[in-house]
């Protein structure tokens, strides 16, 4: 029981930089993008982790109980039709599509859900320690243990995440919301270009 | 802080930087030309005049570079930077998941010894513990995987250690005595064992360690080079290396080299027997004598396939050895030790040497005491009463229990101390003085 509790949590620690790497072109332009307070800043930031979470707990019980029935061509085409969905939400964001005052979504829910849904797209994600995370669930074979597993991963790595927060204190530059708009199309665009590329290469 | 206040600590660190530039040189030359003691001059040019120097250059250019940021447009450039950089990362995490999803199966050997089953799943049937995996999914071993629907070895030609050790290390005491044997290991464990000693390796994925890569020819040929008489497949468990064991002992066989397996046994029958010809010995750690001990101590371990094994060696004609690690409070009981004394006797007769050497507290076990010598001492003594001809204790620096005697007379035949021998009684057929054949390999 030691091992299920304290390998993911190390795990976490030791890759969680490389995994908050991997959010960061997302994250760090949603944050920037718009003018806030601090406090709001991390409310984004905590709704994005939330999303995770529940990202994480999806896979946790995918892996550790479907993974030997799964076969990897539905695991790749899962993940690049999530990225995709990511990439998608951002750009839309980016232009500002998803704002309350214009847009094609005019639903204040919808904007206040938008971290949420795109912390839970990355959590089911591929990013290469959650690919770690996934072999070593994979020798678990066990449903419970599968989930604890990527609980205790998640909260190791979120520790690199809520420092993102503090990012928000650039959102009150003029020249770095502009910059956060093109670099959030960019990656956008970047991303779904390739979430693309690969969904084609696998069908 | 004001303009005035930046200026006149701009003006009074640069005096100060230029005081500790003029000790930093004279400490500089005083330590090359021995003028000053030279600690003296060490401490202050390496230890000490750094840190202050470092810390006056950064005061020193405060003033410089709040004008500096003051009449040009930073806060353009930072923007543009941090465009960069999260642009950037994109881009890099793009390239990596790309070259992943290209690393398939290039850089792994083709397994044996498994099943396809439907939807690309397949069944490793190398060891009883069977793993059935889809793409993908790595088997407990973390040695194997299935790619796409067939099975490779993920640790073929990784070699994670390699050394010259004496034969008695592994160990084998009837088996070319007072010999150096080239020992390999690569990555891996199908049994994972709570008290291992190697678990630095054994218990870790190929990529969790630096390795090098050898071929089987550079294997042999390295051994050779290094004047070894044989090449032990030791330190993690060989089986889960079964491919690369296989090729380099045919290998070694046909350039004159012996082999030796240091294992746990953990192997199915197939495997084991299309491997033996070209074993010379197996050394088979032979962990205890119940399934509750191995279910306990290991990952999904059963004692039952351990010894079919080690009666397949046996029949084969390959020379085996056995050695029983005795942990205090798990298998050091009376009861324990007899029972697994009995089925050695009775199953492989009663020339088969039988060590029991002494555990360290190590890995998940380091909670537990070291064996006390008195209960190894007491194993050896019953295995003996029993009927055991050759047993040993091992670990621990006990000539007595290292030596081989002669089974009629009692003469010692070879004498050891640690992994060395004192003295080789023995002739070059394994003959003792007074006319006993002990069992073993000696030339």
């Amino acid at each position: 029981m030691k091992e299920i509790i304290l390998q993911p949590i190390l795990l976490g620690l030791s890759s969680g930089i490389f995994c908050m790497g991997y959010c960061f072109p997302f994250l760090a332009p949603f944050v920037v993008l718009e003018e806030r307070k601090l406090k709001e800043d991390f409310k984004v930031v905590l709704k994005f982790i939330f999303g995770r979470f529940f990202g994480y707990l999806l896979f946790g019980a995918f892996f550790g109980y479907l993974g030997e029935k799964i076969t990897n061509k539905t695991v790749d085409l899962f993940f690049f039709f999530a990225l995709a969905g990511l990439s998608f939400l951002l750009i839309l964001y980016s232009f500002g599509l998803i704002r309350e005052k214009r847009g094609i979504c005019l639903s204040p829910k919808f904007k206040k859900t938008t971290p949420f849904l795109m912390g839970f797209l990355m959590g089911i994600n591929v990013c290469p320690p959650f690919l770690m995370a996934i072999n070593y669930a994979f020798l678990l074979h066990k449903f419970f243990e599968g989930i604890l597993f990527f609980l205790l991963f998640f909260l190791a790595t979120t520790t690199y995440f809520l420092p993102i927060a503090f990012l928000g204190f650039l959102n009150k530059i003029k020249e770095f919301r502009m910059v956060a708009k093109i670099s959030g199309i960019l990656v956008g665009l970047m991303f779904l270009f390739y979430s693309f590329y690969r969904i084609i290469k696998i069908i | 802080m004001s303009p005035k206040i930046l200026f006149k600590l701009c003006q009074i660190s640069g005096w100060v930087l230029l005081f500790l530039a003029i000790l930093f040189f004279i400490s500089g030359y005083g330590m090359t030309k021995q003028i000053i003691p030279l600690d003296l001059a060490t401490w202050l040019h390496n230890q000490i005049l750094p840190v202050p120097f470092l810390i006056f250059l950064i005061l020193h250019t405060l003033f410089p570079l709040k004008n500096f940021l003051r009449r040009f447009p930073f806060k353009i450039i930072l923007a543009v930077l941090f465009l960069i950089f999260i642009v950037g990362l994109a881009g890099f995490f793009i390239y990596r998941l790309e070259k992943t999803s290209k690393e398939s199966s290039k850089d792994f050997y083709p397994a044996k010894f498994y099943e396809a089953l439907d939807n690309k799943i397949v069944r490793c049937n190398l060891c009883p513990n069977r793993c059935t995996l889809s793409p993908g999914q790595i088997g407990l071993c973390k040695a194997r995987k299935n790619v796409d629907g067939k099975l490779y070895s993920m640790v073929y030609g990784k070699i994670a250690s390699q050394h010259l050790d004496p034969i008695e290390k592994k160990p084998l005491f009837h088996f070319l005595p007072g010999s150096l044997i080239y020992s390999i290991s690569t990555t891996g464990c199908n049994l994972q064992c709570k008290f291992c000693q190697n678990w630095q390796i054994s218990q870790v994925f190929p990529w969790e360690v630096e390795t090098k890569k050898m071929t089987p020819e550079e294997v042999v040929e390295e051994a050779i080079k290094s004047g070894a008489k044989a090449i032990a497949f030791t330190y993690n468990e060989p089986v889960v290396y079964y491919e690369y064991m296989y090729d380099i002992a045919k290998l070694a066989k046909e350039r004159g080299l012996k082999t030796v397996v240091v294992s746990s046994g953990y192997i199915n029958p197939e495997p084991l027997k299309e491997l033996l010809p070209y074993i010379d010995a197996f050394k088979i750690d032979f962990k205890g004598i119940s399934d509750k001990f191995y279910q306990k101590m290991t990952v999904s371990g059963k004692v039952e396939p351990v010894m079919e094994a080690m009666k397949i060696i046996k029949e084969s004609g390959v020379w085996l050895e056995i050695v029983n690690l005795v942990i205090p409070g798990e298998n050091d009981s009376d009861e324990d030790l007899k029972n697994l004394i009995l089925w050695v006797r009775d199953n492989l007769g009663t020339d088969v040497p039988l060590h029991f050497t002494r555990f360290h507290p190590d890995y998940k076990l380091s909670n537990l005491p070291p064996t006390p010598i008195e209960t190894l001492k007491k194993a050896r003594k019953m295995a003996m009463d029993l009927g055991l001809k050759y047993v040993y204790i091992g670990n621990v620096d006990d000539v007595e229990g290292s030596t081989t005697y002669c089974p009629e007379s009692k003469e010692p035949a070879i004498v050891r101390r640690g992994f060395f021998v004192l003295e080789n009684n023995l002739d070059g057929e394994g003959f003792c003085k007074s006319g006993e054949k002990i069992p073993g390999i000696w030339k």
